[in-house]
C-alpha cells in the first residue's frame, strides 16, 4: 500500500513502529570513555596492535578537540562518560557460524523490522544483508554467492581479521581520524559496520544492504563502513536504521568511507529512520555522521541518495572528493522533519580533477515545530578545469511554526568552472490541493501526493524496494502535521 | 600570543589617540563611546575563524600602524574632481579623511525643514533628532567596526527629510581621502531619517587617489517612515591600497521603499555590511550591487535582510566581474520571521570570472519560519558564453571588443537601474576605463 492511498488520519495513528526493545542478554562495556575502554573494545574484537594504536591516536586527538557549535541545531550537551561504548548480544559459544545458530530472538527482531535475514524470504535473492545490532554485526547473508565473484561483503570486524591488508590500506584514507570531532570519536571507539570490496571489473550482482539497530539503553552506535570499488567495478549499497523509543537521547556517530578507483562506481543509499523522539522532543537519536567518498580514479562516480526521516537531530554531509578527471559526484536528499526534530544536512563537492561534474538535489520538508537546514559546499579548485556543478535546493513548509533554511557555500577558484545554485522555499500550494480535490481526491491524499511529487527526483534514485519504504516513511513522518 | 597582543595594542593605541571628544559632546555620547571602546578591545578585529569573515582576511590591517586623521588634510584638485559628476545638479557635502569641509562643499536650496549637515555640527547644536535616533539600529557590542566607528568618529552627515517633503534635488555626499591619507584611520557616522511620505535621492561617493594603506570605516543608519522613499547610489572608487569598510542599517516602516545600489571599482580590500530591517507591512527593499575588479582587489558583500511583517518584497541582485587575481565574497541571509507571511524575497549573486586566478565565494542563505512565502535565491559562478563570444567574433569584432561588449551587457543589469543619469553615465565611463585596464 502506498502512502497515496492512505489517509492522513490513518497515518496520524501510526506512531513510531520500530520503537520496541528486544530483551536479549547483552555483553556490554561499563559506561565511560578512556584508553582502557578502547583497549577493551579492541581486545574484544581481537584486533591487531596497529588498529589499537590507530584508535588510541584518534582518541588522544579527540581529547584536544571541541564539539562543533556551528550547525543550526540545539541540544543538551552529550556526556561522553555516560555512554557505553560497546554492547553485543551475548553469544552462545563462539558466535554464530551460520544463520541457524543466530539467537532466534534476534531473528525475530529483524523480522519485525522487515529485514528478511532468512535467505529464502529475500526478494528473489536480489539483496544481501549485513545486520548490525548495537555494536556488532549479527549476520551477513549471501556471503558465499558474492565470494564466487570476488566481492567481499562482511562485517567490519571480520574484515579486520580476514582482510587486514585491505582495511589497513583504506581505513581513514577518506575520513582521517582527525577529521572532525565525531569522526575522531568514532575512530577511537567504532565497534562494527560493514566492509565491501568489489574487485577490478566486477559488477556486484545484487544490492548490498546493512541494517543498523540500536537496542540497548545508554549505548551509542559507532559503526564504520568502508566500501572500495576497484577499477571498473560497480556496487550499489543500501543502509537502513531504527532504534527503540526511549526518553533519553542516544548517540549515533558513524563514519562511512567510499573509495572509487578508475571507472569505479559506488551508489550509496540511506533510509534513515532512527527514533525521532516524541512530540515534545523528548528522547530520540542524535545522528552525527561523517560520510565521505573519494573518486580517486579517472571516470569514477559516487552517488549518495538519502531519505532522512528519523533522528531527533541529524547532522551529516555526505561528500564527494572529485580527484579523478571526469569523475562524477551526485547527492540526492530528502529530509523530513516534524514535531521538534532538527536536521542540518547537505553535502560537499570538492572538485579537484579536470572535467569533473557534480549534481545536488536536496528537498527539505519541515512540519510541526521542526527546523530543517540545507548546508553545502561546492568548491572548485584551481586545477579543476571545466568543472560543472548544478545545485537545486527546495524547501517546503507545512505549518508556520517550523523553519526551513538554506546555507550553501560556493567557492570557485578556476575561471572555467560553472557553478549554479538555485533554491526555493514554498508552502504546499492551496491551489494544488484544491485542484486535486476537484478531481475527487481527499485533502489528505492530495497532500501526500504533492509531497511525494515534490520528492520524486530523489525517490527515483532509490532502488525499488527502498523507494516503496521511503514513500511510506514520508507519510509517517508527516503524521498529524496537516490540517 | 605576543603577536596578537602587539596587534591589539596597536589598535588600543589608535583608540586612545582617536578619543578626542567633539565640541559640546553630550554625556550620552561620551558614555556610549566608552562602552564601544571596551567592546572593541574585547572583540578585536575579526579573523577568518569568524564565520562572517571566513573568506576575507584583515591581516594587512592588523599589521598596519594607523593614526587618526587630521581635520585639515588638503584635498588636491584631482581628488576633488572625484566628487564631480558632469551634468549633476546636486547639493554637495564633502568630507576629507572623515572630516566635513565646508570650503569644498556646495550648498543648494532645499525644501523648508530639510536638514542636511555635518553630524558633528548637529551634535554641537544639540540636535534632539540625533540624540534620539543615533545608534538605535547599530550593534557596537557585536561588531568590531561599528564599535571602532562609535568610539572614534569625528563626523559624518545628518539628513532629515520631514513628513511629506519631497527633495527633488539629488543630495551628493563625497567621502574623499586626502593625498596624504597613508596610515590614517578615518571613521564616519551617518544618519538618514525620512519622515512619513518623505522622498529623497542620495548619492554617496567614496574616493581617493593617495598611495598607501589607509582605513575608511563608515557606519550609516537609514530610517524610512511610513510611505517614505529613498533612492541611494553608492559609488566606491577608493585608491588602490585603501581598506574600505561600510556598515549600513536600513529600518523600514509600512509601505516605504528603499532602493540602494552599490558600485565597487576601487580599494584593495572592501567590505560592505548591509542590514535590512523590514518592519512594516508592504514596505519594499531593493539592494543591488556591482563590482568590477582587477589586480588583487577584493570585495566582500555581507548582507542580512529580516522580514518582520506581512507582504514584503525584497530583492537583492549582486553581480561581479573578476579579472586577474581579484576575489569576491557574497554572503546574503534572508531571515523570514513567523509573522512575515506573503514574503516575496529574491536573492541572486552572479559572478563572471575572467581569469583562472580569480576567485569567487557565494553564500546565499535563507532562514525561513513562515510557511506562506515565496523565497528564492540563486548563485552562479561562470565565464563568458563562448558561443556569444564566437558569434561576435564571426561578425568581425575583435576578441577584446567582443569580450568587453559581453561584460558590459552583464554589468548593465545593475547599471541601467541607476536612476540618476549623470551618475549612470559616469559609471558607464568608469566601466569602459576599467575594461581597458583589464588584459
Amino acid at each position: 500500500m502506498t502512502t497515496a492511498t492512505k489517509t492522513i488520519e490513518e497515518l496520524a495513528e501510526q506512531k513510531y513502529k520500530y520503537g520496541f526493545y528486544t530483551d536479549i542478554e547483552a555483553d556490554k562495556a561499563p559506561p565511560g570513555l578512556n584508553e582502557e575502554i578502547i583497549a577493551f573494545i579492541s581486545h574484544k574484537k581481537g584486533e591487531p596492535d596497529w588498529l589499537l594504536e590507530w584508535r588510541l591516536k584518534a582518541y588522544r586527538h579527540w581529547l584536544t578537540m571541541e564539539e562543533p557549535k556551528w550547525p543550526k541545531v540545539q541540544y543538551e550537551p552529550v556526556d561522553y562518560q555516560k555512554i557505553s561504548y560497546y554492547s553485543a548480544p551475548k553469544k552462545k559459544g563462539d558466535g554464530p557460524q551460520s544463520l541457524d545458530e543466530v539467537d532466534p530472538k534476534l531473528l525475530e527482531t529483524y523480522a519485525k523490522l522487515g529485514i528478511p535475514l532468512n535467505e529464502q524470504k529475500i526478494l528473489a535473492g536480489v539483496v544481501a544483508v549485513d545486520a548490525v545490532f548495537d555494536s556488532v554485526s549479527v549476520a551477513t547473508t549471501f556471503k558465499d554467492k558474492l565470494k564466487e565473484m570476488g566481492v567481499i561483503f562482511c562485517s567490519f570486524s571480520e574484515a579486520v581479521k580476514e582482510h587486514p591488508e585491505l582495511v589497513r590500506q583504506y581505513l581513514g584514507s577518506v575520513v582521517p581520524p582527525t577529521d572532525n570531532y565525531f569522526a575522531a570519536l568514532n575512530s577511537a571507539v567504532f565497534t562494527d559496520g560493514s566492509f565491501v570490496f568489489v574487485p577490478k571489473g566486477v559488477r556486484c550482482p545484487m544490492e548490498l544492504s546493512t541494517y543498523f539497530r540500536i537496542n540497548e539503553m545508554n549505548t551509542g552506535q559507532f559503526e564504520r563502513t568502508l566500501i572500495v570499488a576497484e577499477e571498473g567495478a560497480y556496487v550499489s549499497y543500501l543502509e537502513g536504521c531504527t532504534a527503540p523509543m526511549r526518553d533519553e537521547n542516544q548517540l549515533h556517530a558513524a563514519v562511512v568511507e567510499l573509495v572509487a578507483l578508475e571507472r569505479g562506481t559506488i551508489k550509496y543509499s540511506t533510509v534513515q529512520n532512527w527514533y525521532p523522539g516524541d512530540e515534545e522532543g523528548r528522547g530520540g537519536i542524535f545522528n552525527f555522521v561523517t560520510k565521505r567518498g573519494i573518486c580517486k580514479g579517472d571516470d569514477s562516480k559516487i552517488s549518495w541518495t538519502q531519505v532522512e526521516t528519523g533522528s531527533a537531530i541529524t547532522w551529516k554531509y555526505p561528500s564527494v572528493i572529485l580527484r579523478g578527471d571526469r569523475s562524477v559526484g551526485e547527492f540526492y536528499s530528502v529530509a523530513v522533519t516534524n514535531n521538534r526534530q532538527q536536521a542540518d544536512t547537505g553535502t560537499k563537492m570538492i572538485h579537484i580533477g579536470k572535467d569533473t561534474r557534480s549534481n545536488i538535489v536536496s528537498k527539505g520538508i519541515s512540519a510541526g515545530r521542526s527546523n530543517n537546514s540545507y548546508r553545502g559546499l561546492v568548491q572548485v579548485n584551481k586545477g579543476a578545469t571545466n568543472a560543472r556543478n548544478y545545485t537545486q535546493c527546495d524547501s517546503m513548509l507545512i505549518g508556520n511554526r517550523c523553519g526551513a533554511h538554506t546555507f550553501p557555500y560556493i567557492d570557485v577558484r578556476n575561471d572555467t568552472g560553472r557553478v549554479e545554485h538555485e533554491a526555493t522555499t514554498t508552502k504546499i500550494g492551496e491551489d494544488q490541493i484544491f485542484y486535486l480535490q476537484t478531481r475527487g481526491l481527499s485533502e489528505e491524499d492530495a497532500v501526500s501526493m504533492i509531497v511525494n511529487g515534490f520528492c520524486r527526483e530523489v525517490l527515483a534514485e532509490l532502488p525499488m524496494e527502498f523507494a516503496v519504504e521511503a514513500q511510506k516513511l514520508l507519510g509517517i513522518s508527516l503524521e498529524g502535521s496537516v490540517g | 600570543m605576543t603577536q596578537t597582543l602587539t596587534k591589539a595594542a596597536r589598535f588600543a593605541d589608535l583608540l586612545d589617540k582617536s578619543r578626542a571628544t567633539l565640541a559640546n559632546e553630550p554625556a550620552w555620547l561620551a558614555e556610549r563611546r566608552a562602552r564601544a571602546a571596551e567592546s572593541f578591545a574585547e572583540l578585536g578585529l575579526p579573523t577568518t575563524r569568524h564565520e562572517d569573515w571566513r573568506y576575507t582576511s584583515l591581516a594587512r590591517l592588523e599589521d598596519a600602524e594607523l593614526v587618526p586623521a587630521a581635520d585639515n588634510a588638503k584635498a588636491s584638485p584631482a581628488t576633488l574632481a572625484l566628487a564631480e559628476y558632469a551634468g549633476l545638479d546636486a547639493v554637495l557635502l564633502v568630507f576629507v579623511d572623515g572630516h566635513y569641509r565646508a570650503e569644498y562643499s556646495r550648498a543648494a536650496a532645499l525644501p523648508a525643514g530639510v536638514v542636511l549637515k555635518s553630524l558633528a555640527a548637529a551634535i554641537r547644536d544639540g540636535s534632539p533628532l540625533v540624540a534620539e535616533k543615533l545608534g538605535r539600529l547599530t550593534k557596537p557590542e557585536r561588531h568590531s567596526f561599528t564599535a571602532l566607528a562609535e568610539a572614534t568618529f569625528r563626523d559624518g552627515f545628518l539628513l532629515h527629510v520631514p513628513d511629506g517633503v519631497e527633495v527633488a534635488t539629488p543630495i551628493h555626499v563625497a567621502f574623499l581621502s586626502s593625498d596624504t591619507a597613508a596610515g590614517v584611520a578615518a571613521s564616519a557616522r551617518n544618519l538618514i531619517v525620512l519622515g512619513a511620505g518623505a522622498q529623497a535621492t542620495l548619492i554617496e561617493t567614496h574616493a581617493g587617489l593617495g598611495a598607501g594603506l589607509h582605513l575608511k570605516n563608515v557606519v550609516t543608519e537609514i530610517r524610512a517612515a511610513v510611505g517614505a522613499r529613498l533612492d541611494r547610489i553608492v559609488l566606491q572608487r577608493e585608491s588602490p591600497e585603501a581598506v574600505h569598510v561600510s556598515t549600513t542599517h536600513v529600518y523600514q516602516e509600512r509601505e516605504s521603499l528603499v532602493r540602494s545600489h552599490t558600485i565597487d571599482l576601487g580599494g584593495a580590500l572592501v567590505r560592505h555590511n548591509l542590514v535590512g530591517d523590514l518592519d512594516g507591512e508592504a514596505c519594499e527593499a531593493i539592494f543591488n550591487g556591482l563590482y568590477v575588479l582587477r589586480g588583487t582587489q577584493s570585495v566582500d558583500n555581507f548582507m542580512w535582510v529580516e522580514h518582520r511583517k506581512e507582504n514584503i518584497p525584497s530583492h537583492e541582485l549582486y553581480k561581479g566581474v573578476l579579472a586577474d587575481k581579484a576575489s569576491a565574497v557574497f554572503t546574503g541571509r534572508i531571515y523570514v520571521h513567523p509573522e512575515a507571511q506573503k514574503t516575496d524575497a529574491k536573492q541572486t549573486n552572479q559572478n563572471l570570472l575572467l581569469s583562472d586566478s580569480a576567485r569567487a565565494n557565494a553564500r546565499p542563505q535563507l532562514e525561513i519560519y513562515a510557511d506562506d512565502v515565496k523565497c528564492t535565491h540563486g548563485a552562479t559562478i561562470g565565464q563568458l558564453d563562448a558561443a556569444a563570444q564566437f558569434y561576435l567574433e564571426s561578425r568581425g569584432i575583435d576578441p577584446r571588443t567582443a569580450r568587453n561588449m559581453l561584460v558590459k551587457a552583464f554589468a548593465n543589469d545593475i547599471v541601467e537601474r541607476l536612476e540618476v543619469e549623470p551618475v549612470r553615465e559616469a559609471v558607464e565611463a568608469l566601466l569602459d576605463q576599467r575594461l581597458a585596464e583589464m588584459s
